[in-house]
């Protein structure tokens, strides 16, 4: 049910998210579900990371996206067809929004999400009104 | 043209009701990942399905049988409708007239549909559940099990349509909104919508399984969560005021 308290959001499928779900066998790592919020001067990615210890969290950046890679404690296996695959670690590529002030750039875990905040580099002027 | 009249019910709803729950995917797919542990844990038999021929873009074989991904179960006077795919506008009113007169055929006396509802910080500690009832008669049932009114705010897409036909129907309906994660799937909010329908059904629901799975129906409901909100967007974007208000 959708009500009035909804932020906006960015969902997969955009094109910020490189990686998607259906990538999984392609890309040997589970894609993790990400969303990208537009808060006042910020931007703040969240990451859905079960399964996962703070400790075992990479996050980079590296030519204008942020690699985040992430150990699950215990594997996650798919069964197709009577072929079991195992996935061990978590995998998303999200290029850095517009504006994005890197040197700036924090994350905190907190209940299995990974959420990163990216100040916008304030470029902004005030304009007098007279 | 003459409009069609609705007959209302105001027959007591008895003490130990016939409740029909129908947990379809929407925000923190808490609707999905609660019934269909109720129907795992209180070991429920498949006695039918909600099969539209035009709009079903999935099967699923079991045994070397065919079924559709809305099917309803049943287990004495409880019943449970779970969709595995979010209910769109093409389906909607197929779906709901069909759950509807489901209901009618069977004596269901309570329709619940547990939902999600984001919060923005929500304490893990203190989750709510909300409610909201098509009929004054099911406000006993939402004091007897501590569920405080859904009092203000919009609900769209096809869960509007689904509401709305529910509000016309001479059955009366609860949907339970439980604080979630909107984008990602919820379980622990689950486990809290679990507990409340738990307490309506009068039936011991044990959680132990639900609790060490956890991680794992976060990581399995990322397709369909993905899917869900793809369609919850597409509400969004048709909630938007004309270009002159803004």
């Amino acid at each position: 049910m959708v009500t009035n308290f909804i932020p906006s959001f960015k969902a997969e499928g955009d094109s910020f998210f490189e990686h998607h779900i259906k990538d999984d066998f392609i890309l040997r790592e589970l894609v993790p579900l990400s969303c990208l919020f537009e808060k006042n001067s910020k931007w703040i990615i969240q990451i859905d990371l079960p399964g996962v210890e703070r400790k075992n969290i990479v996050v980079n950046i590296t030519q204008g996206h942020i690699v985040v890679k992430a150990k699950l404690e215990e594997a996650y296996k798919i069964s197709t067809h009577g072929r079991v695959t195992k996935f061990e670690s978590l995998k998303k590529v999200v290029e850095l929004p517009p504006h994005a002030d890197i040197k700036k750039i924090s994350a905190k875990f907190k209940n299995g999400i990974l959420t990163i905040t990216i100040p916008k580099i304030d470029s902004g002027k005030r304009i007098p009104v007279k | 043209m003459l409009s069609k009249s609705n007959v209302k019910s105001l027959k007591k709803i008895p003490t130990q009701p016939s409740v029909l729950v129908v947990g379809i995917p929407g925000p923190g797919l808490i609707g999905t990942l609660a019934v269909s542990y109720l129907v795992h844990a209180l070991d429920m038999e498949i006695v039918g399905e909600i099969e539209n021929l035009d709009t079903t873009p999935v099967v699923f074989i079991d045994g070397g049988e065919i079924f559709g991904p809305i099917r309803i179960y049943k287990s004495g006077s409880f019943y449970a409708v779970l969709s595995d795919m979010p209910i769109d506008y093409d389906m909607v009113v197929s779906f709901v007239q069909s759950l509807i007169e489901f209901a009618q055929k069977n004596a269901i006396d309570i329709i619940v549909l547990p939902n999600g509802i984001q919060a923005t910080e929500k304490d893990p500690n203190n989750i709510k559940t909300f409610g909201l009832s098509t009929d004054m008669r099911l406000d006993a049932v939402m004091y007897e099990n501590d569920i405080p009114k859904f009092l203000t705010g919009m609900i769209a897409g096809p869960d509007a349509t689904i509401l709305t036909y529910l509000k016309n129907s001479p059955i009366p309906s609860l949907v339970l909104f439980t604080q979630c994660n909107f984008f990602f799937p919820d379980p622990e909010s689950a486990m809290h919508s679990i507990k409340t329908i738990s307490s309506i059904i009068k039936r011991e629901v044990d959680l132990t399984e639900f609790k060490k799975q956890m991680n794992y129906l976060r990581l399995q409901g990322r397709q369909l969560m993905e899917d869900t909100l793809s369609i919850l967007q597409q509400e969004k974007e048709t909630q938007k005021p004309p270009q002159i208000y803004k």
